[in-house]
């Protein structure tokens, strides 16, 4: 029962003034029965309590202390009562950011951490433990908390990040590997930042986050990289990736060696920046190409020039390349080094062409041989059938004299292909220099009877020092036939004249026989002209060898002849010798 | 014995020559057998007698390889003539090069003649040689 208080005192409790016989002390509390209890207890004791209003909570504490007589028997209770409700409040608060902070580390699934320099105490949040896997009661010390770390470089790392922020106040921030309490080897990342009072670090505060599926996937990432590098710069092939305005985004080893140049000269520019105007458009346009069909472009063949200016060629596919929402965003180069390949390919083609001309030779002599052959043949089986089944003596006398005429020719003709086969297999001519203008009048004097006979007049307009390499017998021959033919087909309307002439060319002397005689259609005739057994005028004793024979003579010493004619003003043949002596 | 008003006999070589009019000679009977070194010259003869009016060879034994004008030229100038008589053409080569006898083949389609190919030796001549198929008995 209250006896007596003060004015505040009841209005913490709202009650009027006195009297207060009415008023028991305990139902002013709540959880009146514990009161009753500890009031029984004689002793001092404190209760917490609160009240509510409009304005809301307020907090009391109560204070119980024993009234003793003077026989020291309790007699009665005081009671004092204080207004703790700041108190309270700023401890709710308190709760609430502890909370809060427990809430940001859950969901950030960022741990924290802090060191207390002076107590040497470490403080895990729960995050943290979680995230060394240790029981939420587990407590720290700095020397279980480095061993978490991977003996080595993690371990080393850690000691002395924490010795410099503590010495020298240095925050860090650094990703190491740990081993859990379970084993586990998971990557973290930690941060720490030093407090410090007067100057002097008290505290480490900082934080840990697991990112260990980040860092493997990195690594994932990084290896993929290094894996996809590697390939691509041990490929024979030239790779470059260029954006849309063709910039060379990548390039790799084989891309650079074949230009020459580091891959830092080679990234962020474009071909024009890197090779002539001519080349560089093509390929520009070929990017363009790719980029407006999105389609590959099946390889090409370019030559590419290094900073020397040595030039490789290179079968270049280009590929779009696409951004992982489809669109494309650049092309990727591949190129193949095909010089040695194309080298061959040349030597190859030329060696084809060698070997089509000597099989057209061949096919041609083949030919000739078995007709001619052939036609001697047929001849000699008839002749002999028809004198087989002849009785008129006179006639077998004409049969027979057929028959040496036939054989005649045949001894003939087996001497002429003779003479080609000579030309054709001689394996190492001896060339020599000679003086044109003396074996021509060597040969013209050989000829003096024939060309008085036929009132000839010959114009001799060849340098007297000029010399052209030749084999000595070839060179003899081809004058006599030019020299001959000249004046076995002179028109009757008009005497013979040649006019014969040479000149260097490069490294070729050309030399030539003009007449003003019967001349050729060689519209009509053309190729046939050095055809063997061609002949085009009756009766002129033709056997259609010479020129044939001359023909295999120059060509066997790397030269060539042509003619030049109009019917019934004269033919211009023209020999030219080879005198580049290289070959 | 087959009559044949005129024969033309076209070869370089006087042994074919004297084979062909030997081997005619049981076979057909003809007062006009013509012998040309060339093509040019029996196509000159040809046109002579074409202008003339005078009698067409009804059988031409032809060379291919000739000096002048070869086997394949008469035949290019012949149907450039366009007569209206058909001629049986025979020819004669040594030639075993199957690109003659292609050659011989496209003439054969392109023309109304009766062109016959005969390789050498020729030891006798048959009927169809003279143009004439109905009298072959």
């Amino acid at each position: 029962m209250l006896l007596d208080a003060s004015d505040s005192w009841l209005e913490i409790f709202s009650l009027g003034q006195g009297p207060f016989d009415t008023v028991m002390i305990a139902q002013l509390y709540p959880r009146n029965g514990e009161l009753r209890h500890s009031l029984s207890g004689n002793k001092t004791f404190s209760l917490r309590h609160y009240t509510r209003s409009s304005e809301g909570f307020r907090w009391y504490r109560s204070f119980f202390s024993p009234w003793f007589d003077e026989n020291e028997n309790v007699v009665g209770s005081l009671v004092q009562t204080d207004d703790i409700t700041s108190e309270v409040e700023k401890e709710l608060e308190l709760e609430r950011l502890a909370n809060n902070l427990e809430t940001i580390s859950e969901v950030a699934q960022v741990g924290f951490w802090e060191y207390n320099r002076l107590t040497e105490e470490v403080h895990w949040c729960a995050q943290t433990k979680k995230i060394f896997q240790v029981p939420p009661s587990f407590r720290p010390d700095i020397k279980s908390g480095i061993e978490f770390y991977k003996p080595g470089h993690g371990r080393n790392t850690i000691s002395m990040l924490v010795h410099q922020a503590m010495k020298n106040g240095r925050a860090f921030n650094v990703r190491l590997p740990i081993i859990t309490a379970k084993g586990e080897e998971r990557w973290i990342d930690l941060a720490g930042k030093p407090i410090t009072k007067y100057g002097v670090p008290v505290k480490l505060f900082g934080t840990f986050q697991d990112v260990h599926e980040k860092v493997m996937a990195e690594n994932k990432v990084e290896q993929h990289q290094q894996l996809l590098s590697s390939i691509i710069d041990s490929l024979p092939l030239t790779i470059h990736v260029k954006d849309l305005d063709s910039k060379r985004i990548l390039v790799n080893k084989a891309e650079c060696e074949a230009l020459g140049m580091d891959p830092e000269a080679l990234l962020g520019k474009d071909d024009y920046q890197l090779s002539d105007a001519e080349t560089a458009q093509r390929a520009r346009e070929g990017d363009l190409k790719v980029i407006r069909s999105l389609k590959p472009l099946s390889p090409m063949e370019t030559e590419i020039q290094d900073k020397e200016g040595q030039s490789t060629n290179h079968l270049v596919s280009k590929i779009p390349l696409f951004d992982l929402s489809g669109k494309i965003n650049g092309i990727i180069g591949i190129g193949m080094d095909i010089t040695a390949l194309k080298k061959k390919e040349d030597q190859l083609r030329n060696l084809i062409n060698i070997t089509a001309v000597q099989n057209k030779k061949l096919m041609n002599f083949a030919h000739i041989v078995s007709h001619n052959l052939r036609s001697h043949s047929a001849n000699f089986s008839m002749l002999l059938k028809f004198l087989s089944n002849e009785n008129d003596p006179r006639e077998r006398e004409n049969i027979l004299s057929m028959l040496t005429q036939a054989s005649d020719s045949l001894l003939e003709t087996l001497e002429n292909l003779n003479q080609v086969v000579d030309i054709n297999t001689q394996i190492h001519l001896d060339k020599e220099p000679i003086n044109l203008y003396s074996s021509i009048a060597k040969v013209a004097k050989n000829l003096s009877a024939f060309f008085e006979k036929s009132q000839v007049e010959i114009v001799n307009n060849i340098a007297t020092d000029l010399q052209v390499h030749s084999v000595p017998a070839y060179l003899e021959s081809i004058i006599l036939n030019l020299l001959t033919n000249a004046v076995k087909y002179s028109s009757p309307d008009r005497s013979p004249r040649i006019v014969l002439e040479a000149e260097k060319q490069g490294d070729q002397i050309r030399f030539s026989v003009s007449d003003n005689g019967l001349g050729l259609d060689l519209g009509r005739y053309g190729d046939k002209v050095f055809g063997m057994y061609k002949t085009f005028h009756q009766g002129k004793e033709s056997k259609g060898i010479g020129l044939y024979l001359i023909k295999n003579q120059i060509e066997a010493m790397g030269g060539s002849i042509n003619v030049q004619s109009q019917v019934n003003q004269g033919s211009t043949f023209n020999v030219f010798f080879n005198e580049d002596e290289s070959q | 014995m087959k009559i044949v008003k005129s024969i033309f006999i076209v070869d370089d070589d006087p042994i074919t020559v004297f084979g062909i009019k030997k081997v005619l000679k049981p076979m057909a009977q003809c007062d006009d057998v013509q012998i040309f070194q060339n093509g040019k010259e029996a196509f000159d003869a040809l046109c002579d007698r074409s202008a003339k009016g005078g009698e067409i060879p009804a059988v031409i034994f032809l060379d291919i390889n000739m000096p002048v004008m070869d086997g394949w030229d008469f035949l290019e100038e012949l149907i450039s003539l366009d007569l209206e008589q058909q001629i049986t053409i025979n020819m004669i080569t040594s030639s075993i090069d199957p690109q003659d006898y292609q050659k011989w083949n496209s003439f054969k389609n392109r023309c109304h003649h009766a062109l016959n190919f005969r390789n050498k030796p020729i030891f006798k001549i048959q009927y169809s040689d003279l143009g004439d198929l109905d009298l072959i008995p």
